[in-house]
């Protein structure tokens, strides 16, 4: 194992980031907290001043392939730097740099091509800032469990993608009558014959209309390996496992993508049916658009907090439209009071954040909040389950001790 | 660890498994419990030598088979139902998991007892992503002395030495015996295909006496060469 074990019997990790709701943890976290409290100093910290200093590490949640999920501290500022953004992959990243990276374009096309990184930037440049979310983000707080990569709370993150749009490259090979959805063709190779690839397919439509590019960079630096560098696709507004990484080929087909990540993986039923009942396979579509969430990224998980007035920072962001409203309550105070929303909505983007805080009393404390975009949708206290643990949005509760 | 009565034990132990695991599954109450104990007191310590020695074979099983593509955080990490545990290991067998069908049972009744769906998750590890060391992040850094080997003669040499086990064209094993190695971030890592070459890495032996350096030169040049083909299909 390559990482800093958190389960360290002292309690010198400050920021252990336990799951919300696990309560030895939260106390585990909590004395770790109160120490880092003694090292601060009674009176030390200023009233916008982390009292704690912020714990940056991801976390681990398999090495193999390689999925790292972002502590809070890495989610609290506009822009989330690429080497905190979540990571994951689900045969791990290819080779690179072995040759000239291109991109090959063909099917149901009048001028099949294929284009090397220096030519694709000719095409019409396209810049977003856009919400990266696995679809799994928060399946571990679904119940009863299921199997798959345990996110919380930080497999989602904020940045700067810049590259080339879909619908000029298509464009530029001109569609054929009938073409419908591009086949996304990653660089990632399957450990074994029988393992199905990664291929995923978007709808052409609905995809450009949504803004999607081919990004090069990433907050304004070569788009890092990790993040599916040289080239990914990215979808403004919908799940990450539709922005193929390491993009070689995108096929014009009149279909869907044949492949199991396609048919099998990431569907989800338009109706929830409860455990242990099959969905309708007629009522299974692919995940795409993004739902509404928030997230507290100040205090962080079962931080110490003093008891005055203070800040609670946080994110939040959905699919189609914006967000436009914050509300925050807690457990010892459970009238949501709406938070102040920082800066203008902008689709695909989230949005910053506050909220002034005063504690009634020291001792445990749960603070939530819930976000409503532009459709009206707000999020429900617990999202409905489903057998792969996509898109949950309950609440997000972060326990915290007041000191 | 003998040889004759660990085959014994094996024997044994498959043929129990197959005789008892389905009544022993169901006998799970705290009441079927206690009246199964006081009837086969005599036997507890021979169950005990069983139960653990059947632990055993189902870790080696693990480590032989599934890490070959994982490391154990991908089931450590795990909370799930027997049956969900059951789902998962036929699905990574349908997926070319070389896991013998005679140690499915014994590995899935393991994962099922040591990561429940009841239990709490384990608190995860914590890494600044600036110190990781692994081949998950390829570094494209390929040495100018891995330019060296022919590649004709790496083909060759590849489809005696590697080809049963990494597949014809490196791209794994149907069987499962050995990943694929093609176009993989290994091939941005001489360092780490030298040290799986000298010393061999779980079911697959040391080459350092097969292939010469000049060889194992060679065969990397092959791989690099369909690495690159396989980016241009």
């Amino acid at each position: 194992m390559f990482y800093d074990s958190a389960d360290s019997p002292d309690c010198n990790d400050r920021d252990g980031e336990p799951s919300s709701f696990d309560r030895r943890a939260f106390l585990k976290a909590g004395c770790a907290a109160a120490a880092a409290g003694r090292l601060t100093g009674a009176g030390r910290a200023l009233a916008d001043e982390p009292t704690q200093t912020a714990d940056h590490r991801m976390i681990v949640r398999t090495e193999r392939p390689l999925n790292l999920e972002s502590p809070s501290a890495s989610l609290d500022s506009w822009l989330t730097p690429s080497g905190e953004v979540f990571v994951r992959s689900h045969h791990g990243a290819p080779a690179t740099g072995l040759g000239p990276w291109e991109i090959a374009v063909e099917g149901l096309v009048e001028r099949p091509f294929r284009l090397g990184l220096d030519d694709l930037k000719g095409l019409e440049p396209a810049t977003r800032q856009a919400v990266i979310q696995c679809a799994g983000n928060g399946r571990a707080l679904f119940r009863p469990r299921m199997p798959g990569t345990p996110w919380e709370r930080g497999a989602v993150g904020h940045a700067e993608w810049s590259g080339v749009s879909l619908a000029s490259l298509l464009q530029k090979a001109g569609l054929k009558p009938g073409a419908a959805h591009v086949h996304l063709i990653g660089g990632d190779v399957p450990p074994n014959p029988k393992t199905p690839a990664f291929t995923r397919s978007v709808p052409i439509e609905e995809a450009t209309a949504a803004g999607a590019l081919i990004a090069l960079r990433m907050n304004d630096a070569p788009l890092p390996v990790l993040h599916g560098g040289p080239a990914r696709l990215v979808v403004p507004g919908w799940a990450a496992n539709n922005w193929t990484k390491w993009l070689r080929k995108i096929v014009v087909s009149a279909e869907e993508s044949p492949e199991f990540f396609m048919q099998t993986g990431y569907r989800l039923a338009r109706h929830p049916v409860p455990p242990g009942v099959a969905p309708d396979p007629k009522d299974l579509a692919p995940v795409t658009w993004m739902n509404v969430k928030s997230l507290i990224s100040s205090p962080g998980l079962g931080a110490t907090v003093e008891n005055r007035p203070q800040e609670v920072r946080g994110v939040a962001w959905t699919g189609r439209g914006h967000v436009t409203k914050v509300e925050f309550s807690t457990d010892r105070d459970p009238a949501w009071r709406v938070a102040q929303l920082i800066g203008e909505p902008a689709q695909g983007s989230w949005r910053q954040f506050k909220i002034d805080w005063t504690p009634s009393a020291p001792g445990p404390c749960v603070l939530r909040v819930r976000a409503t975009d532009s459709q009206g949708d707000v999020q429900p206290e617990k999202s409905p389950w489903n057998k792969s643990g996509y898109l949950w949005n309950g609440y997000d509760q972060v326990a915290c001790l007041v000191s | 660890m003998k040889l004759a009565p660990m085959l014994t034990a094996v024997v044994v132990g498959v043929v129990v498994g197959l005789l008892y695991s389905p009544i022993a599954t169901q006998c799970r109450s705290a009441v079927q419990d206690a009246t199964t104990r006081t009837a086969v007191d005599d036997d507890d310590d021979d169950d005990d030598d069983e139960a653990a020695y059947q632990e055993v074979l189902a870790k080696r099983a693990i480590e032989e088979n599934c890490l070959i593509c994982h490391e154990a955080g991908m089931y450590t990490n795990q909370r799930l139902t027997p049956a969900q545990w059951k789902a998962e290991v036929d699905k990574m067998v349908s997926w070319g998991a070389p896991l013998p069908p005679a140690d499915q049972p014994s590995v899935i009744a393991h994962l099922a007892k040591s990561y429940r769906d009841v239990d709490p998750a384990v608190p995860p590890g914590r890494v600044a992503l600036a110190t990781v060391d692994s081949l998950e992040i390829p570094r494209a850094e390929v040495e100018a002395r891995s330019e060296v080997g022919d590649p004709a003669a790496g083909a060759v040499l590849y489809k005696t030495n590697c080809a049963n086990c990494h597949g014809p064209a490196a791209q794994g094993d149907a069987q499962g015996l050995g990943p694929s190695l093609a176009g993989r971030a290994v091939m941005n890592s001489r360092a780490a295909y030298d040290e799986v070459v000298h010393k061999g890495l779980r079911k697959m032996p040391a080459f350092d006496k097969v292939l010469n350096p000049s060889q194992q030169h060679d065969v990397f040049a092959w791989l690099l060469k369909l690495s690159r083909d396989q980016a241009h299909p």
